[in-house]
């Protein structure tokens, strides 16, 4: 029902225990190279430049292959070289619990499936400009989070537009649930909606009514269903390679001088929900 | 599986707590001994009534779920705990929690059935 990683799919469903879920990811940490042993294994780098490369990590932010590109170690062209030399020798999770004895190439072969009919319905289907979605993970979180109001919220949604300004908010009660994000970009995803519309949502979560004023239940089980939404972002980010790691949720007005954002407005049959990705 | 097994649910959002305790109540296989809304209200209660089984949140205020896992396993080793977390899908987050000793993983969103064939079988 969520975004999941093959092992862990596998994990919850009892296929594999904890322990050899532990050791086929042992053995992807010894067999996948790091960059820069890649890069020294290909003959790009020896270990006094890298080991300058780290000295460098250690006061700006950024990747070792950018890292070899300032210092004048290494060219795109060879950073292109090492990523693919890394991607065409990586042991994927599946291949680790075969060569691990967790499971057979058949039983392999057969949860792969599995995990494909599971994830089928998480198949990402909104594009975004990319200068508007710079992160990538606007287009993503939308996605998510229409498939997760008419799964959990049990509510008709449909994608109306996408702008990139938050306007201010109209007349009645509305709420605001606020989940913010740091890793690769600091930043924030929030929901906002009428009273009548984020207890709609509540009444899903909890499977039981929920009256419109009352606000500290809504706002815990919208602020819960936007962490659910920010947890499977994580989940799609770490499969894009991206980091994206949550805080608790907090409720009030998004702030937005200065921010990049990007405003899904999502229509229902009682009023529309406004998802707001905000990029610091 | 003999008699009910206790249980300790774990979570900042009171949305989580209510919507486990009910699978879990209504299972008739387990009792809710209690919840806590973070780690520190966990270790308190863990320690004052040991349960059967603990279903905790990773991403909570004061102190996190991982952190909370250690400690629970350093009170009591064989300590059994299922982690129930949003983030349980990203593999390095799997990965830090079977590390502290978590049992079993379990995304969010959950559904009544998975919540039990994971606890039933832990």
């Amino acid at each position: 029902m969520a975004v999941r990683f093959f092992g862990q799919f596998l994990l919850e469903n009892g296929v594999i225990n904890a322990q050899q879920l532990l050791a086929a990811t042992s053995f992807q940490e010894k067999m996948n190279l790091k960059f820069g042993d890649t890069a020294i294994q290909l003959g790009l780098l020896d270990k006094d430049r890298l080991a300058k490369i780290f000295a460098l990590q250690r006061s700006e932010d950024i990747k070792t292959g950018e890292a070899g590109i300032k210092l004048g170690f290494l060219k795109e062209a060879q950073v292109d070289q090492v990523l693919r030399a890394q991607k065409n020798s990586h042991v994927m999770i599946g291949a680790a619990l075969v060569k691990t004895g967790a499971l057979t190439d058949a039983q392999l072969s057969e949860q792969l499936q599995a995990f494909k009919k599971d994830q089928d319905a998480y198949q990402l289907s909104t594009g975004l400009p990319q200068q508007k979605d710079a992160t990538g993970l606007a287009a993503p979180a939308i996605d998510l989070t229409v498939k997760f109001l008419m799964r959990l919220a049990n509510l008709q949604v449909k994608l109306l537009d996408v702008r990139y300004s938050l306007a201010k908010v109209g007349g009645g009660t509305t709420y605001t649930a606020r989940v913010a994000f740091t890793g690769d970009r600091e930043g924030e995803i929030a929901l906002r909606a009428s009273d009548r519309v984020c207890a709609q949502i509540a009444s899903g979560m909890l499977g039981e009514p929920v009256a419109p004023d009352a606000k500290s239940v809504i706002l815990d089980a919208t602020s819960e269903f936007l962490n659910i939404v920010g947890g499977n972002l994580s989940a799609v980010g770490a499969r894009q390679g991206k980091k994206v790691e949550l805080s608790t949720p907090r409720s009030g007005d998004v702030p937005t001088d200065g921010r990049n954002i990007v405003v899904a407005h999502l229509g229902t049959p009682d009023g529309d929900i406004e998802f707001i990705f905000v990029v610091d | 599986m003999a008699g009910t097994r206790t249980v300790l649910v774990v979570d900042d959002s009171a949305t989580i707590v209510k919507q486990l305790s009910k699978i879990l109540e209504e299972s008739g296989r387990y009792k809710v001994l209690g919840h806590s809304r973070d780690g520190l209200e966990a270790l308190k209660a863990f320690q004052s009534s040991p349960p059967d089984l603990v279903c905790m949140d990773v991403v909570m205020p004061n102190l996190d779920g991982v952190q909370t896992l250690r400690m629970i396993r350093q009170i009591k080793p064989d300590a059994r705990v299922v982690m129930i977390s949003s983030v349980g899908g990203v593999a390095d987050k799997l990965a830090e929690c079977l590390k502290a000793g978590a049992t079993n993983v379990i995304s969010k969103p959950f559904d009544s059935a998975k919540v039990l064939q994971v606890l039933d079988s832990v």
